[in-house]
């Protein structure tokens, strides 16, 4: 097994390798995968005793050249349905998998193949020809292949300007914010569109290929209500059907501008909701691939298919927020006592078997991730510490704290998410701190509490990265604004300015220096306060060829894939 | 008759005016934001709510929509979908036959057993045959069906690699992928039902069985099958055909969770989805639906035992 390497810190990496996409694709294979693929070679994902707890380590599956074979069929399972697939008003994940069948974007990510791991957030040119021309910090310059949408008429640079528009400005956009850096959108003709920037912006390439506001819709779809239900892009897949909380098909796009792909003929995705169900359904060898697993179910799994192929990766972890603008948890005491009073490895050994990442910091899952140990003073706030913890309290005035905690059902975040809350509540109860628990049905979660509207405490699964400035949806308060994900209306003033200085630092050993500082100051305030992370499992049919999982990226590289026999 | 059937005709009406406003009402009084739920962010901007609210004319007094909404509802309008925009009454209709098979299949499997077991047990009463019968339906009414289809999925899956097919097949195209999709919901649904009905069966029976007119037909030498065919289970089958029509509203409920955990594209799945996401117009309509359903029901069985037993309608 390869060392753990800390790429982003040996390598000097220019503005101009980053645009290449390849330094982060290297950084993440080195560091993001937990553990390799299983096939049955090796007998399944043999992983690493000395990588247990500890930031995951990088192999890479083997690469071999292999022929691709056209033809066939492929299905995977989603968990939950898609509220909408209309890519403008929606955020969710599942959304994005299935928008990455049928749309297309400047650029992509290159995950999904061998050689580039799970959590490799580098990009690849996508409706591109290639990665952008950059002449200046706030200029980006992209060439178009010739492409055409599904419903046959030519791709040119003004669609692109529409989408991006209107994913900037339409009144109903739920992407306002992430693309507020975009200034104007420039297409000097049919087959070259130019991105200008409002600020030095080091993240804008990881944007332009990234999850949300991104995808490249025609005007005379985008604006009807079929793009709910319907996705018309110019992608590997066109959409047939699509039942409502059952399922979606798709087949070949025979026009795809990005020849050979796709190789399967036929795409299905299936909507199944129920755990069991799934495990079931690929045990029976009814469905291709399935994911997100937790160790329970991947080692029932291994035993129902031994010829399957897996991959664990490093599940997303999840951290509490609080009101961090108003008493008690404006003061800091109380939440660094919050943390030291939860026993994370008790947490970790009752619903994950001692599985995961076990500290986590502000970033998780990217290859520069800071382990907590790494933090130096401020990692005392992640050891489990009830004496300290109390004390800290009793400095605060709060031996006995009453609060509330809100927070979302199992129905689409999983049985594991409210257990983390029920043991941590349990944990803190021996601190002191009595906590009123306030359970909601998911969709009021998400009108309200997530929202910002709640009392006192809640949490939350963590947000999926794929840009650095992540942060600045986390932790920023501008003109008496929360951002975006700002859910513990931290305003803090010398977090804002490092925030606005690591956004426009295009060289990395710069950029990381003021992110180090960002991890102390958050490690020391415990704005937020991390558990550890889990596993999830991927599970594949053992003639699936040149696939392998994301972390919950779009579905695009399916069409890299192929069968061994179509 | 005809009084009868007018007055509980005019009942149900009023019991539907009732629950739709219930329904309409409690809706509204779920906390959140309903234009949160429509753009699935907390990036929310008061411009963009205010569009969503008039769009969806929740800008208007409640019983201004109320009215209008009902209004739509007697012209066959359900609204559409609160975020996929889809046809709400299109989205129902689509998905009853599902449902109705399921349900049909449930009771048909709940009636051929609990018949059986209900009269065996009566006519061997305090016989070891019927203290097992006994024994075994009340552990069948013990076990939740939701638990029970689980572990139909579960077991087949790690013992023999099975599980029924994910795929959902149409009855007229496909009928027998379509039963194999089927019969274990259905019997997950149907377990508990034939056994409430094989009890109600059982005392039914053994009321009638003491009957003078069934001593009669012993006395007359009648044989065994012929006095508990045609002439005590006939009778003793009306408290069953009451509490049949009482439990169909248990086996639609039943429906909603077992429809989820097969991935069955029938109105128990819709329901549940459009309560996850909070779909206000679509709960409304499935409720509204269920609860026409229910009532209906309760209608035809109340108008049949006033046929059946003309006590009743005097009374």
């Amino acid at each position: 097994m390869a060392e753990r390497t800390n790429y982003w810190l040996r390598r000097r990496l220019d503005r101009r390798t980053a645009l290449r996409g390849g330094a982060i694709a290297g950084a993440g294979l080195a560091t993001f995968a937990l553990a390799g693929c299983g096939d049955d070679d090796d007998g399944g994902g043999k992983k690493d005793e000395d990588s247990k707890g500890l930031l995951p380590t990088a192999v890479a599956s083997p690469t071999v050249a292999k022929q691709p074979v056209p033809g066939g069929s492929f299905s995977f399972q989603i968990s939950s349905p898609p509220p909408s697939l209309d890519p403008f008003t929606q955020t969710s994940f599942i959304n994005a998998y299935l928008n990455g069948l049928s749309y297309s974007k400047l650029l992509r990510f290159k995950a999904g193949v061998p050689e580039v791991a799970p959590g490799d957030f580098s990009m690849e040119p996508d409706l591109a020809q290639k990665m952008p021309e950059q002449p200046d910090d706030m200029t980006y310059t992209f060439k178009l292949k010739p492409a055409k949408f599904h419903n046959g008429r030519a791709l040119t640079s003004e669609d692109v300007k529409y989408a991006l528009d209107r994913y900037k400005n339409f009144e109903k956009s739920v992407h306002k914010s992430t693309q507020a850096w975009i200034d104007s959108i420039l297409t000097p003709d049919a087959e070259t569109v130019t991105l200008k920037t409002k600020y030095p912006f080091a993240d804008a390439v990881q944007l332009v290929g990234g999850n949300l506001g991104a995808w490249i819709v025609p005007k005379e779809h985008a604006e009807t209500d079929d793009a709910k239900t319907k996705m018309v892009g110019s992608g590997p897949f066109i959409q047939t059907e699509y039942q409502t909380g059952v399922s979606l098909s798709f087949k070949k796009n025979p026009d795809y501008f990005d020849k050979p792909y796709p190789y399967f003929d036929e795409v299905k995705v299936f909507i199944t909701t129920d755990q069991a169900k799934r495990v079931a359904d690929f045990s029976a060898k009814s469905v291709n691939l399935t994911w997100l697993f937790l160790p329970d179910e991947r080692d029932q799994l291994k035993k129902n298919r031994p010829d399957a192929k897996f991959e664990e990766t490093q599940g997303i972890g999840g951290h509490i927020y609080m009101r961090t603008d108003k008493p008690p948890f404006n003061d800091k005491r109380v939440r660094q006592a919050i943390s030291m009073g939860i026993n994370r490895k008790a947490i970790r050994d009752a619903l994950t078997k001692g599985e995961g990442v076990a500290d986590q910091a502000v970033y998780v899952g990217f290859p520069i991730a800071t382990q907590v140990k790494d933090l130096g003073a401020v990692a005392k706030y992640w050891d489990y510490n009830p004496t300290e913890a109390k004390a800290l309290l009793s400095a605060a005035g709060q031996e006995k704290l009453e609060t509330t905690w809100d927070h979302a059902d199992g129905s689409v975040y999983t049985q594991a998410y409210v257990d983390t809350a029920t043991l941590t509540q349990a944990q803190l109860k021996e601190i002191g701190i009595t906590i009123k628990d306030q359970m909601l049905p998911y969709a009021t979660y998400i009108s309200t509490t997530y929202q910002g509207k709640y009392e006192a405490m809640s949490h939350t699964p963590r947000s999926v990265p794929y840009h650095l400035d992540i942060l600045t949806d986390n932790f920023s308060f501008k003109d008496g604004k929360r951002a975006r994900i700002n859910l513990g209306y931290i305003n803090d003033p010398k977090l804002e300015a490092l925030l606005d200085k690591q956004r426009g630092q295009f060289k990395m050993e710069e950029r990381l220096k003021t992110l180090r500082e960002i991890e102390q100051l958050v490690g020391e305030e415990q704005y937020y306060i991390y558990w550890s992370t889990d596993t999830r499992t991927y599970f594949w049919d053992p003639d699936i060829e040149n696939y392998r999982p994301t972390a919950f990226f779009p579905y695009t590289h399916i069409m890299k894939s192929w069968r061994a026999k179509a | 008759m005809t009084q009868y059937i007018v007055k509980r005709l005019l009942f149900s009406l009023v019991v539907l005016f009732v629950i739709s406003v219930v329904v309409f009402v409690a809706v509204r009084m779920i906390p959140g934001d309903v234009c949160s739920i429509v753009l699935a962010t907390s990036d929310v901007e008061e411009s963009q709510c205010r569009a969503i609210r008039e769009e969806l004319g929740l800008d208007e007094p409640v019983v201004t929509q109320y009215f209008r909404y009902m209004g739509n509802v007697l012209r066959g309008d359900f609204g559409t979908t609160l975020i996929s925009k889809r046809d709400v009454w299109g989205e129902i209709r689509t998905r009853i036959p599902l449902t109705l098979e399921l349900t049909f299949l449930a009771t048909t499997f709940a009636i051929a057993l609990a018949i059986p077991i209900g009269v065996i047990s009566a006519i061997r009463q305090d016989r070891p045959i019927d203290y097992a019968l006994r024994f075994l339906t009340i552990g069948w009414l013990s076990i939740p069906s939701f638990w029970l289809g689980t572990m139909l999925i579960v077991f087949p899956a790690n013992w023999w690699g099975y599980s029924p097919p994910p795929e959902y097949a149409d009855i007229w195209k496909d009928p027998l992928k379509n039963l194999e999709q089927l019969y274990l919901p259905a019997f997950s649904l149907g377990l508990a039902l034939s056994a409430s009905l094989a009890r109600i069966t059982r005392s039914s029976m053994l009321e009638v069985l003491r009957q003078d007119y069934v001593r009669t037909a012993w006395a007359k030498g009648l044989r065994e099958r012929s006095i508990v065919v045609r002439h005590a289970l006939k009778n003793a089958l009306i408290p069953v055909v009451t509490l049949f029509g009482l439990q169909v509203g248990v086996l639609l409920g039943g429906t909603v969770v077992l429809e989820s955990i097969f991935s069955l594209p029938g109105l128990g799945s819709l329901a549940l989805g459009a309560v996850r996401l909070k779909d206000y117009p679509q709960v409304q309509g499935l409720v509204l639906f269920f609860a026409a359903v229910l009532v209906t029901i309760n209608l035809v069985v109340d108008i049949s035992y006033a046929w059946l037993d003309p006590r009743i309608r005097f009374a």
